[in-house]
């Protein structure tokens, strides 16, 4: 059963190389690491916008740019 | 009688029949006992073009005006014959012979040649030739100096070549006292490339069957280039998705210097994140370059710690360079013995740029 996925086997014993269709067990594999980065990722950027949030509240309330990144970091 | 010898007559003379028997008749061919007689009968009238026999040789020779010549075996010669190389010869008349020029089919006459370097068929060696032959053989290195194979030839001093016998497998050519010696390395600290792989529009691949026979596992890479930005590869090990990857990332994003613990930024715990996101920049210095440690990968007691750092040019708009390092441990007892690099996000393939490869090292 094709996935149309091609991935590439470099055997290090003999020096064969394969080139093969992704099973069905890696294709799911990958579906799965698809969501899981992408779970990451917008943590990653929701972390940003909410610091991003802080430093624009903080300036708001008069403190310097030093100031800020004295509190929040660089 | 015959051996009367010569008589001038005179003018008014009257010859007597014995005189005419002598002088005449019987003398028409002198004859004398020897050549002493000869002489003694002709001083001081023998003339070019008189005849004699001589009984002592039984010979007629004739007065050529300065010597007798004898003739009695003149024309013996009845022809001149040839073989090749010669030609020419005769039967009669003047007789000319030749010697033909010699080929390398055949014989004949040569000429000779002080020339060294010449390479005709037809010219001779001279020994001045042969001895500048010589000279160079006799001061080339002889090849009977080399007697087993793998055998190199070096200069135990000046002009005086020796032999290096072949040395022992995985031995190194080193100086020892100022010649060439094969020596044993010291062991352990040696690299060695497992394999090589240069990626081309990859979406993924893999070293499997890797040995346990090395201490550390070093894998390398440079130029690789993402052909999207929401495209991201992480390094999976022994296809293992678990959440077995604890890693502690500092990295440099422009003017900023973060930090992320497993399942931080870009951290997905079920990998190694070092083949990164958003690289698709082309341009070397755009790509992801870097290195990842496998610290005793083989080992079955514990876990495996490993270390890293690579960098590359953010293509997402964020418009700077990011500098990753990472420590991380893999919770895992069993050796590692694959390494996937594998695509965790997007639908976009990784490639090599120009001189780049990935590589796989194997530290004794």
């Amino acid at each position: 059963m094709g996935y149309g996925v091609m991935k590439t086997i470099i055997n290090c014993e003999n020096g064969e190389i394969i080139e093969r269709e992704l099973s069905a067990e890696e294709i799911k594999q990958q579906t799965i690491d698809e969501k899981e980065y992408a779970k990451i990722q917008k943590v990653e950027t929701d972390k940003l916008i909410a610091k991003q949030s802080a430093q624009e509240k903080l300036a708001a309330l008069g403190l310097t740019d030093d100031e800020v990144r004295a509190i929040i970091g660089a | 009688m015959a051996g009367a010898g010569y008589r001038l007559f005179a003018t008014g003379d009257v010859l007597t029949a014995a005189q005419v028997n002598t002088y005449l008749q019987q003398q028409t061919v002198m004859v004398f006992a020897d050549s002493s007689a000869r002489t003694t009968a002709l001083s001081g009238v023998v003339a070019e073009g008189m005849v004699s026999y001589l009984q002592s040789d039984d010979t007629v020779y004739v007065y050529n005006g300065s010597a007798w010549v004898g003739i009695a075996n003149s024309g013996d010669i009845t022809s001149v014959g040839v073989t090749s190389p010669i030609t020419g010869g005769g039967t009669s008349g003047a007789v000319t012979i030749a010697i033909q020029d010699a080929s390398t089919a055949q014989r004949g006459s040569v000429q000779l040649s002080d020339s060294t370097s010449t390479t005709s068929s037809t010219l001779a060696a001279t020994s001045t030739a042969v001895k500048s032959a010589y000279d160079l053989a006799a001061a080339a290195i002889p090849k009977t100096l080399t007697t087993t194979t793998g055998d190199i030839i070096y200069a135990s001093g000046a002009n005086t070549p020796a032999r290096l016998g072949i040395g022992s497998t995985s031995q190194v050519l080193s100086v020892v006292a100022g010649v060439p010696a094969w020596s044993t390395p010291a062991s352990g600290g040696g690299l060695t490339l497992i394999s090589t792989v240069v990626p081309s529009a990859s979406s993924g691949f893999s070293f499997s069957s890797i040995s346990s026979s090395y201490k550390h596992l070093l894998l390398t890479w440079d130029g690789i280039l993402h052909s999207n930005n929401s495209t991201a590869f992480d390094v999976r090990l022994n296809a293992n998705s678990g959440a077995n990857y604890n890693s502690m990332v500092y990295y440099g994003s422009g003017t900023s210097l973060a930090q992320a613990n497993a399942g931080g930024a870009s951290s997905y715990n079920p990998t190694v994140p070092v083949f990164g996101k958003n690289v698709a920049n082309a341009g070397f210095n755009n790509t992801n370059s870097g290195y990842l440690w496998l610290y005793d990968y083989a080992n079955t007691s514990y876990a495996k710690q490993c270390s890293g750092a690579w960098m590359f040019y953010d293509s997402s708009g964020a418009a700077h360079t990011q500098i990753w390092n990472s420590q991380m441990t893999f919770d895992i007892l069993t050796a590692i013995s694959s390494i996937d690099i594998t695509r965790i996000s997007g639908a976009g393939t990784m490639t090599i740029t120009t001189n780049g490869s990935v590589k796989l090292w194997g530290m004794a």
